[in-house]
């Protein structure tokens, strides 16, 4: 024998009101008989009430046995009746994947995440109208998206933050922490809450012990960039990227494009696959990079027919251009440069990524340093190395014979260097110094090496050329250069080290074991109302009422 | 001692008897020796059904013998002067407060005393009942009948119908309260010949001519049960008084179409029995 159909309230609270009924009762009642007499002429009495044209006041429970009724089944309609309701949960959360791996191309061209908003889209037009629908995207950061129809499913991807496949965290790792705390809140444990996971299952990811399970897409074949490290030694353009790929039928290091603002050393690829190593499917190597302009950096795996993630072939860094970009070279108009100056030049520029630039020739150009050689300072530049030229407001004068006679063992500058065997033969007097010039090298007849740094400027002043001295012939020089490159850009921020990638659990499309999937508990069915027929049953009731 | 008929009661009636003997009500020479001559011989008129209480000597048992159910021979009372009194006892005879019931009982111990001491037998229908009386040494007889008496469930036709069903010797006297026109008028028609030695007194009390109720009122008939709630206010006791004198014109036209006189006694005035015998009643004892 079937079972009846349940019947159930909304709003089984607003029964109270059938209190109506007796207030209804208490003031239809009849006026109270002031007395009752017992006559022979009652036919009379209704003649008269004719003659007057009274109605008679004629008792009609029916009419109040209608109105009665009619008010119950108003207040019926206001609990909100319905029949065949099931009881269930009434709040569904999906907690979507949308780690990178969802992403993946299937056989048939579609992925995993597309499945799984189809399977979302699906559950908005099964569900009734009693559970609410909540999509809890699990990426990158956790979001949450009320999802009431199929049109905000479609939706969706625009909804969550970013696009999907963008994100570097492997997200597989908060399934059990999000599901778990969501199935012991006190909804979850009342029956009213139900959550169902929608994954791929893939990689290393951990699945959620409890709840709904459905499992999306399949095992594929993949080679991608798990990670990527790029260590920035700005001022410096030398840079270091460490890789990892997931490539476990590749024999050998697969080869890696770069482009923008930077660029393999010479012999770096080389010297990376004779030095990279192999472990679980992961390539490890590490390869050495030179600025060349800054800005976007990126790294791609080419594309390969066993791979069927995109996302995970292609990574991007944003680095610093070069700290000095552009070194012009200044020297006296009727002669050429110094060819230890212009070395100098070269070699620093070599250091920052930079290009060299005669400024003696064009001197509009634009620069980021200037190296001085000789000449008179009309003012000392933002950003300069001047050899042998005369300060500001300093007397013209011959340059004199002179020796070190010390040197300061403390600046970052001169910190370590050995420069007893500096020997010069002539050096321009610097009396004229700018108050925040601190001398680093000290000569018998005055400054050898002052460095002057302002937020303004910051200026190496060389009182002799390298021509008239033997510093380009010892092993500090270029030490000093190095470092005058890191004084000549400033206290920047030091760049940390970039990482990017979706790592290796997203890289393998692989599963761990057989998964099976597991079924979404009963949801709440609100049935069929009745508060129509029992408003449609009132309003008759009240219509029969005028008829009776 | 009954309340219908308390010392105070029975002395108004002493007193009327008193009077009723000084009245001229004149008598033909030897009545009174035909009288006592007269009893149950005479001319053989025919046979009625036998009612309990009777003597059992009437009873005609040759008849008995050949029916098997006990008849009362019936004697043409030649010249006797006989009254029977039929008094309505239909429900709605306890209308009224006090009931009209109570004051008709009352008129009809008044009529039926004088009947006993004037005339030389009375009869008394009270619905089903029927009792006999004859001088005034039935008069406690009549007061207790009639202090004992109850209304019935049968209509005022029905009642008549009964009483001229078992014989009516002289004249008849019908009470009623005349409520119902047409249970009237079905009674006058069942009258036949009889009509023209009957005479009808009606039995009146106040509310046949206006009521004093006031307010929310619930009237119930008593007879045919029928309830009536009505606030009553001073138009519709105008009212309901026109629909009452018109009430009463047609019951004064029926009577007068039957060629029965028709006397209305207000019987609901207990005190003053002087003016019930100034009535037109008194011509039916002659």
């Amino acid at each position: 024998m079937a079972a009846l159909p349940a019947l159930t309230f909304d709003d089984p609270a607003r029964g109270w009101l059938l209190v109506l009924v007796i207030v209804v009762w208490w003031l239809a009642r009849p006026l109270r008989v002031r007395a009752r007499i017992l006559t022979a002429q009652v036919e009379r009495w209704r003649a008269a009430l004719m003659r007057l044209g009274r109605p008679r006041a004629r008792p009609r429970p029916l009419r109040w046995i209608l109105l009665a009724l009619a008010l119950g089944c108003a207040v019926f309609a206001a609990t909100g009746p319905r029949l065949g309701a099931r009881a269930g949960a009434r709040r569904l959360v999906v907690a979507l994947d949308r780690s990178p791996s969802m992403g993946a191309t299937e056989s048939d061209g579609t992925s995993a995440y597309a499945q799984a908003l189809e399977a979302i889209r699906d559950l908005s037009g099964e569900v009734s109208t009693a559970v609410s629908l909540r999509v809890l995207t699990v990426g990158e950061r956790l979001a949450v998206v009320d999802v009431g129809s199929p049109e905000e499913v479609e939706r969706l991807p625009q909804v969550v933050d970013g696009e999907f496949g963008t994100t570097s965290t492997d997200a597989a790792r908060r399934w059990t922490a999000v599901v778990d705390d969501l199935l012991q809140s006190a909804g979850a444990a009342a029956g009213d809450l139900a959550v169902l996971t929608l994954t791929d299952a893939r990689g290393s990811a951990e699945l959620p012990a409890r709840g709904a399970l459905r499992i999306l897409g399949s095992t594929r074949p993949n080679r991608g960039i798990a990670s990527a490290t790029l260590t920035d030694s700005w001022p410096s353009s030398a840079m270091s990227l460490a890789v990892t790929l997931w490539a476990p039928t590749d024999t050998r290091l697969p080869d890696l494009v770069v482009a923008g603002g930077a660029r393999f050393e010479e012999g770096a690829a080389a010297e990376a696959s004779s030095s990279a190593r192999f472990e679980e499917g992961r390539w490890h190597a590490t390869y050495r990079l030179r600025r060349s302009v800054g800005g976007t950096f990126s790294v791609t795996l080419p594309r390969h027919d066993d791979d069927a993630l995109a996302v995970d072939d292609h990574v991007e860094f944003a680095i610093p251009p070069p700290s000095l970009g552009r070194i012009g070279v200044l020297h006296p108009a009727d002669g050429a440069p110094d060819r230890d100056v212009t070395l100098a030049a070269t070699w620093l520029a070599d250091q920052v990524g930079g290009e060299v630039v005669d400024s003696g020739r064009d001197p509009s150009l634009a620069v980021d340093a200037v190296l001085v050689d000789g000449g008179r300072l009309i003012d000392i530049p933002p950003r300069a190395i001047a050899f042998g030229a005369t300060l500001p407001g300093e007397a013209t004068a011959d340059a004199v014979a002179t020796r070190v006679i010390g040197w300061d063992r403390n600046h970052p500058l001169t910190r370590g260097l050995d420069l007893a065997d500096l020997v010069l033969d002539a050096a321009v007097p610097m009396r004229s110094l700018p108050p925040e010039a601190k001398v680093l090298i000290e000569g018998e007849r005055g400054p050898l090496l002052v460095a002057v740094e302002s937020p303004a400027r910051r200026a190496l002043l060389f009182a002799f050329r390298p021509s008239a001295s033997n510093l380009p012939l010892l092993s500090a020089f270029p030490q000093l250069l190095l470092r005058s490159v890191s004084f000549l850009a400033g206290p920047g921020p030091q760049p940390p080290p970039q990482t990017a990638g979706i790592g290796a659990g997203e890289c393998d499309l692989r599963r761990q074991g057989p998964v099976a999937d597991r079924a979404l508990p009963p949801l709440s069915r609100p049935g069929e109302s009745l508060a129509a027929i029992a408003l449609a049953s009132a309003a008759m009731l009240l219509a029969l009422r005028l008829w009776v | 001692m009954s309340r219908l008929f308390d010392d105070e009661f029975r002395a108004v009636i002493r007193a009327v008897l008193e009077r009723s003997r000084a009245m001229a009500i004149a008598r033909e020479p030897g009545d009174r020796a035909r009288h006592r001559q007269l009893g149950r011989a005479g001319t053989f008129a025919g046979h009625r059904a036998y009612a309990a209480g009777e003597d059992p000597r009437l009873v005609d048992w040759n008849a008995f013998a050949r029916a098997g159910e006990l008849f009362v021979k019936v004697f043409e009372a030649e010249r006797r002067r006989a009254l029977t009194l039929v008094l309505d006892a239909s429900p709605s005879m306890l209308a009224g407060t006090p009931d009209r019931f109570f004051g008709a009982r009352r008129l009809c111990a008044l009529v039926g005393a004088a009947a006993l001491a004037r005339l030389d037998a009375l009869t008394l229908h009270i619905g089903t009942d029927r009792f006999e009386f004859e001088g005034l040494s039935d008069f406690e007889r009549l007061l207790t009948a009639l202090d004992a008496a109850a209304t019935t469930t049968q209509g005022a036709e029905e009642g008549l119908g009964l009483a001229l069903k078992s014989g009516v010797s002289g004249r008849l006297v019908w009470l009623f309260d005349g409520s119902d026109l047409v249970e009237v008028q079905r009674a006058i028609r069942r009258l036949g010949r009889t009509a023209n030695r009957t005479l009808a007194i009606l039995a009146e009390i106040e509310e046949d001519h206006g009521s004093p109720a006031s307010g929310f009122c619930e009237f119930r008939d008593p007879e045919t049960g029928a309830r009536e709630r009505i606030l009553v206010d001073d138009r519709l006791r105008d009212a309901l008084r026109e629909e009452l004198a018109r009430h009463a014109r047609r019951l004064d036209t029926l009577f007068l179409q039957s060629g029965i006189p028709l006397v209305r006694q207000l019987v609901d005035r207990a005190r003053d029995l002087s003016g019930w015998l100034s009535g037109g009643w008194l011509p039916c004892l002659r």
